[in-house]
């Protein structure tokens, strides 16, 4: 995004695998920061930690945000977001993915991770045809 | 009597019966052409519209690119 600036804008939906302890915890966290007005922040230190995502480093990423511990912690434990988490499985599912991550670029679908220079293509692709 | 066979199952068998006509022949040729000219564009990229209501956005809001990830942390 830095490459294209005020070109690109990014939109997360979370599908978090059923069998793996801590995708949904994740996931909860992410949405629970986002209340706390820290969503891409969180997002980072996530990506950046994964897979130290157990509870207890969930709630230690919340306090290096300095959010408000005791509200995260309790959005953590009671799943606060679990419908909204829900309804972007739901999706995923619909849309027959199977596979994280799955990056829509202007609806064009681009399955796992793929080098810079392949999803650079595709956006310099949909610039040339968004012109048109 | 010979039962009629319903006409969907005689279609292929008209474009040959057809192709046997110089004139329809042509007409063949050209639909073809312009099917095959065009498929490019009906065998592109499947676009997919993806629901983004309430949903954090990192950029503008008017940006060219919207890029959406289904993502699991762990």
């Amino acid at each position: 995004m830095a490459e294209y600036p005020g070109k690109i804008r990014l939109i997360l939906k979370n599908y978090p695998y059923r069998y793996r302890d801590y995708s949904h915890l994740a996931a909860e966290s992410l949405l629970a920061a986002g209340d706390q007005g820290k969503y891409w922040e969180m997002h980072d230190i996530m990506i950046t930690n994964s897979p130290k995502l157990d509870r207890e480093s969930l709630i230690s990423y919340a306090e290096e945000l300095k959010l408000d511990k005791k509200q995260f912690t309790s959005d953590l434990d009671s799943m606060k977001h679990r419908k909204l988490i829900q309804q972007d499985e739901d999706l995923a599912v619909a849309m027959d993915l199977y596979n994280t991550p799955t990056f829509f670029i202007n609806g064009r679908r681009v399955i796992g991770n793929r080098p810079y220079e392949y999803f650079k293509k595709i956006i310099e692709e949909e610039l040339a045809y968004v012109k048109k | 009597m010979k039962a009629k066979r319903d006409i969907k199952y005689n279609v292929p068998f008209c474009f040959l019966f057809l192709g046997g006509f110089p004139m329809c022949r042509k007409l063949l040729l050209a639909f073809l052409f312009v099917f095959f000219l065009f498929s490019p564009g009906y065998a592109a990229e499947e676009r997919y519209s993806i629901p983004i209501d309430n949903c954090p956005i990192l950029g503008p809001e008017n940006a060219q690119i919207t890029i959406i990830e289904f993502l699991d942390f762990q």
